[in-house]
């Protein structure tokens, strides 16, 4: 990391200019954008097999299956939640200029490490779960569970490896803003599709 | 005519549709209400898209509207 750029205030000068920037949406956020409708269709796709699935059941969830962890998994959405809101801070402190590369860095990585905290705390429920009997062949409300919420998983994993990639490159200052609102706008639409799954998933 | 009929008519025998003919009316619902969210779902988001471009283009092109009720603008050429 180079310190010079850590320990910069200067919220523009220091950055790389981006190429389209008299665009109204930088082309790298408004290809995250199409991203994301694509990936809106595919767990609407993924939802609307659950329900049907669900539909010809004559019970959901089955009988003899465990019941998922509403309680602990609602803690967890908080953390994530809270990783949201973290990159809001970062974003607001990026576009108003307070506190210079230090706090939107710091608020950064903040996001990051609540979007680990969510991907650790939804490990040892699903390690929980397998233990008591649920897996992707004990039946179809376990085989859409792994299925729906691992889909949601790995999006947060990739989505915690752009965001560090963000992280150095902002640090490092070789990369226009505009990446990190591309970056931003696939975090949110992990964050934002998460508390969709757990009322469809979890609570219906 | 005769082929239109033909092409039709065997159409009405298509007793096999899970939609049309599902064992339970909790399926038919599932099929149905999935079926319009998939459909309506692509037309909601380009919709959201084309206003969200609309008004970050007015924004780019005019960055601060005046308000609606406050102040007129100070001019340097004004008579007070």
């Amino acid at each position: 990391m180079n310190p010079a750029a850590m320990d910069s205030d200067d919220l523009s000068p220091r950055r790389r200019p981006a190429r389209d920037a008299n665009a109204v949406i930088p082309t790298g956020v408004l290809a995250m954008l199409m991203f994301v409708a694509c990936e809106i269709m595919f767990f609407a796709g993924l939802i609307s097999a659950r329900f049907v699935a669900s539909a010809t059941q004559a019970g959901w969830p089955p009988p003899g299956q465990p019941r998922l962890p509403i309680g602990t998994t609602a803690f967890n959405s908080l953390i994530l939640l809270g990783s949201g809101v973290a990159l809001y801070a970062a974003q607001r402190a990026l576009s108003q200029g307070g506190g210079g590369w230090r706090v939107v860095l710091s608020r950064l990585r903040l996001a990051i490490g609540l979007g680990g905290l969510f991907l650790l705390f939804q490990g040892a429920e699903w390690a929980r779960l397998l233990h008591y009997g649920l897996t992707l062949q004990s039946s179809a409300y376990g085989s859409f569970f792994y299925l729906i919420i691992g889909a949601h998983a790995v999006h947060v994993m990739a989505a915690l490896l752009v965001m560090a990639l963000v992280y150095r490159g902002l640090a490092r200052g070789r990369i226009p803003v505009s990446r990190f609102w591309a970056a931003q706008v696939f975090w949110y639409f992990v964050v934002g599709l998460w508390p969709v799954l757990y009322v469809l998933v979890y609570l219906v | 005519m005769a082929v239109a009929a033909a092409l039709w008519l065997p159409t009405l025998g298509a007793f096999a549709c899970p939609v049309c003919f599902a064992s339970k009316n909790e399926s038919r619902v599932a099929y149905y209400v999935t079926t319009a969210v998939l459909l309506t779902l692509p037309w909601v988001m380009i919709a959201g898209f084309g206003l969200c471009y609309r008004s970050l283009a007015r924004r780019k092109e005019d960055p601060r509207p005046p308000a609606p009720n406050g102040p007129p603008p100070e001019s340097a050429d004004s008579d007070s």
